[in-house]
């Protein structure tokens, strides 16, 4: 395999992972960050 | 250029929205472990944006872009290096999980606990002197990028980076980790699509075969091969291995998500997702950075040839040119004029053997570099786009002050003041000196980014100056926690020797090459910790008291 040919399955991969991944975060760190503002509420809530 | 009233609406629309969630979450913090490390209660997903997007700011865009302008794409190599250290940390936990089941807030704690205070406050002291000289070049080099992608004019950009910089400042000093992690998450999605929107334009506009075409043809039969190439070569990827390492595990603003993360498990989770990112934070601008160096090479007319004149001659006369018309030129963004200028002097200087001339092509090409990824996306991305991904920078931006103004003025405060003050400060004590070492680290770095020029690439510095403490940080730990005997007086020989001979590399006319100058400091910090454990040993029970 000459190395232009490995870079471009890295930048393409690099690219195609960072989309996906990104996703994960965007649609899982939503109920995440609720959670903890919500235990620390409570907390906060406690004597 | 064209950044236009719905480009400017949608990037301040994300600012307003920025602070907003920032200050909500202020009135959750009641004690400094809420402040620092978020009540450890942090998730995977959101953890992962929170330590990227503090990661990622204009001004890794801008120094891995010069970089891929500079080495071509032997320069993702940096990425291969990157993925493989954070995903084996992730996996293994190395270092993370036990300095995360000891609960400590800053890496010196565990210093403290395994060589004595004196090797904590020294640890902080390196620690807050190399991360500030570190973040003090964000401000001038993002101003550049913000100068040309926007169009405001160069007189407004120090007020600019100056409200960037109050932002940050606003919301962290008030809200600590909290207010980071929701800002984070915010930042996170702003800062991908802002990423992915300059990555389609450049792969439609000029494509891959463009940018490996440039490679081929004007980077002189360089660009491929990470192991032959000059700059980067063997030395220079041994010395990434090693900082990585120590940049996934000691790097405070790293290691504080490993801190906050809700449990052990959590916090490698974190590690492992963030390494996919992490590839994509290094890949992609080298991208963008060589697609630059295709546009404009695309549109550049060859230099024509003067008959009968010597190469000695044109060399000279070509070198009298460009100390009249660079800056000029550079501040218009003709770069199509300049680069096959710079690019015919290198040749030159490289046939005619004349270091002084091959030194300063090289030095007018790092400045090209730095400015050309910029230029490309301000003429590359159409209007309303533009707002996005200015909206994303300015996220990247505020996201890494904020979580470096907090990584580093918890090691100023936790690490150096208080330990030396010499008693306990009560919790509100902690919050107050934590937040004025905030105010007093950002008008350090407006100060420092005015005064100091940077030499060679911005990434070369940026590197040097956090292996200044990072190599002996990482060594007293790793043989802190594995190896009975590691002593104080090892560790204080390590950060010693550590620390000099990366501040070699920043001494001008030292003419010692950056990975020679890392490779040498992680030598000569681990025979100082070796010399000096041997000569003074630890006693037993100080070795027990914080081992694995």
């Amino acid at each position: 395999m000459s190395w232009l040919t490995l870079w471009a399955i890295v930048f393409y991969v690099s690219v195609a992972s960072f989309a996906l991944v990104s996703a994960l975060v965007a649609i899982f760190g939503y109920g995440e960050v609720r959670e903890l503002f919500q235990e620390l509420a409570e907390k906060k809530r406690e004597p | 250029m064209c950044f236009g009233p719905l480009d400017w609406t949608i990037t301040l629309a994300s600012l307003v929205a920025t602070v907003w969630l920032g200050l909500r979450a202020r009135r959750l913090v009641g004690r400094i472990e809420d402040y620092l490390v978020a009540s450890r209660g942090m998730g995977a997903y959101v953890g992962t944006a929170s330590l990227v997007s503090t990661e990622i700011g204009i001004i890794t865009y801008m120094y891995q872009a010069q970089f891929g302008f500079l080495a071509g794409f032997s320069a993702f190599v940096v990425g291969l290096i990157t993925i493989a250290v954070c995903f084996a940390v992730g996996r293994t936990g190395f270092v993370i999980t036990p300095l995360r089941e000891m609960r400590v807030m800053t890496v010196p704690e565990y210093l403290e606990r395994r060589y004595g205070r004196r090797v904590r406050v020294l640890a902080g002291l390196m620690m807050a002197f190399g991360g500030s000289l570190n973040l003090g070049i964000f401000p001038i080099i993002e101003a550049r990028f913000l100068t040309i992608t926007t169009g405001i004019p160069p007189r407004f950009v120090a007020w600019t980076m100056a409200v960037l910089l109050l932002i940050a400042l606003l919301y962290t000093a008030l809200g600590g980790m909290l207010s980071l992690i929701v800002t984070n998450y915010l930042q996170y999605i702003l800062l991908a699509a802002g990423t992915l929107i300059v990555t389609a334009a450049c792969l439609s506009r000029i494509g891959w075969s463009g940018m490996s075409g440039a490679v081929l043809a004007h980077m002189h039969g360089r660009g491929l091969d990470p192991f032959a190439d000059l700059g980067v070569g063997p030395a220079f990827i041994f010395w990434q291995v090693l900082l990585w390492v120590a940049f996934m595990t000691v790097w405070q603003s790293a290691a504080m998500r490993a801190f906050s993360a809700r449990d052990a498990a959590t916090g490698r989770k974190v590690f492992t997702l963030t390494s996919v990112l992490f590839l994509g934070r290094a890949v992609i601008p080298m991208a963008w950075g060589i697609a630059a160096l295709a546009f404009f090479f695309g549109r550049a007319t060859p230099l024509a040839a003067t008959v009968g004149e010597a190469p000695a001659v044109e060399m000279t006369r070509l070198d009298a040119e460009l100390a009249t018309t660079f800056k000029p030129l550079l501040d218009e963004g003709r770069l199509e004029t300049l680069l096959p200028r710079v690019d015919r002097l290198e040749t030159l200087a490289q046939t005619e053997r004349s270091e002084p001339h091959a030194q300063r092509a090289r030095a007018l090409r790092e400045e090209i570099g730095m400015v050309a990824m910029p230029w490309m996306v301000a003429a590359l991305v159409p209007a309303g786009w533009m707002g996005l991904v200015m909206a994303g920078m300015l996220a990247a931006s505020v996201s890494t002050y904020a979580g470096y103004f907090l990584g580093w003025s918890a090691v100023i405060s936790q690490d150096v003041v208080s330990p030396l003050l010499g008693r306990e400060l009560s919790e509100p004590g902690k919050l107050r000196l934590t937040r004025v070492t905030i105010v007093a680290l950002t008008a350090f770095i407006m100060v420092w980014s005015l005064v100091y020029e940077v030499p060679g690439p911005a990434y070369f510095y940026l590197q040097v100056t956090a292996n200044l403490f990072m190599a002996p940080t990482l060594l007293t730990i790793v043989l802190g926690l594995y190896w009975r005997r590691a002593s104080a007086l090892g560790a204080v020989a390590c950060f010693v020797l550590g620390a000099a001979s990366s501040l070699a590399y920043l001494v001008p006319g030292a003419g010692l090459s950056v990975g020679a100058a890392g490779n040498l400091s992680w030598g000569l910090a681990l025979v100082g910790l070796v010399l000096g454990s041997l000569l003074r040993p630890a006693s037993a029970r100080t070795a027990a008291a914080a081992a694995v």
